[in-house]
């Protein structure tokens, strides 16, 4: 299944290629303080490959707080988060937002609350980089514009 | 130059709330499209506030109704919607704390603070200036919004509330 999203004004945009065809996707509505506040609901499968296009690189903020470990992608325009990232032994593991996929059947999606606090920084990491979509591609688009 | 968002901060900078708060108590008018919202009282000033702490929006009365909408933006943004007249809400931020976005016919701006990204409040501009203030509730702490109702708005085609 080939997943589309983007943030409102089309600087950010993704496609998420998710292999074998889902039957659901789970979407985490993350408790922590940051993602409660910017009503994030992110998914990934590690199997899936994901495109993340950047048109204008210079109006994405790349917000960290904490661990500093997950970089969130915001538009600078409109202000959504596509997609999060983060950087581990120097390869780039990703999730992204539901609430920025175009056209996918909204039953489709099941949304869970979780919640990893007292969570450890390596345990952490090491979680992401189980469950973290890991074919990840970033294009900047500066010259195709 | 004062602040370009439709808040009070003006050009003093950062508000010391603490003493210019003038909180009339006022709860969403009959003028917007949420006008059957209802608040509960608190007694005292609560906050929402961004996740880096910039900016902090002050409302007398804790929201009971709740609002989410499907629109684009909405479910973007991922906000819950509480409803206030502009006066009886106060608005934090040092200048140049805030930035905004509108798109299409522009009727209203939605403000979010410029470092952490977290979104705020939206505004009607215009004619509509004064009717209705959107405070994103996701700001507020969880425990402030117990046992408050969140209905369900088709933004996104009907414009109707689906519950």
């Amino acid at each position: 299944m080939l997943i589309v999203g983007k943030c409102h004004c089309g600087n950010i945009s993704f496609s998420l290629t998710w292999e074998p065809e889902p039957v659901y996707i789970p979407a985490r509505a993350c408790t922590c303080s940051f993602c409660r506040k910017h009503g994030g609901v992110w998914t990934s499968n590690p199997r899936g490959a994901l495109r993340i296009l950047e048109r204008n690189p210079a109006i994405v903020s790349r917000y960290a707080f904490g661990t500093k470990n997950a970089s969130f992608h915001t538009c600078a325009q409109c202000g959504i988060v596509p997609v999060v990232t983060s950087l581990i032994d120097g390869k780039l593991y990703a999730v992204a937002n539901v609430n920025t996929f175009e056209g996918v059947d909204p039953l489709l999606i099941r949304r869970e609350s979780t919640d990893f606090d007292g969570e450890s920084e390596e345990a952490r990491l090491a979680r992401w980089k189980r469950n973290w979509i890991s074919n990840v591609e970033h294009i900047d688009g500066t010259f195709d514009r | 130059m004062g602040c370009r968002c439709f808040c009070t901060c003006g050009s003093r900078g950062r508000q010391i709330v603490a003493e210019t708060l003038r909180i009339r108590g006022e709860t969403a008018g009959s003028e917007g499209p949420m006008s059957s919202d209802k608040v509960a009282s608190v007694g005292t000033a609560s906050v929402a506030t961004c996740h880096c702490g910039t900016v902090r929006i002050h409302v007398r009365q804790l929201p009971r109704t709740l609002t989410r909408c499907n629109c684009s933006i909405c479910r973007r943004y991922g906000a819950t919607w509480a409803y206030y007249k502009p006066s009886s809400v106060k608005i934090d931020a040092p200048r140049g704390a805030l930035s905004k976005y509108s798109w299409n016919r522009r009727v209203r701006d939605y403000h979010r603070c410029a470092r952490c990204g977290c979104v705020t409040h939206y505004t009607y501009r215009g004619k509509q200036r004064n009717s209705t203030l959107g405070v994103n509730a996701a700001n507020f702490e969880p425990s402030a919004l117990a046992g408050a109702r969140i209905r369900h708005l088709d933004g996104a085609a009907s414009w109707k509330f689906l519950d």
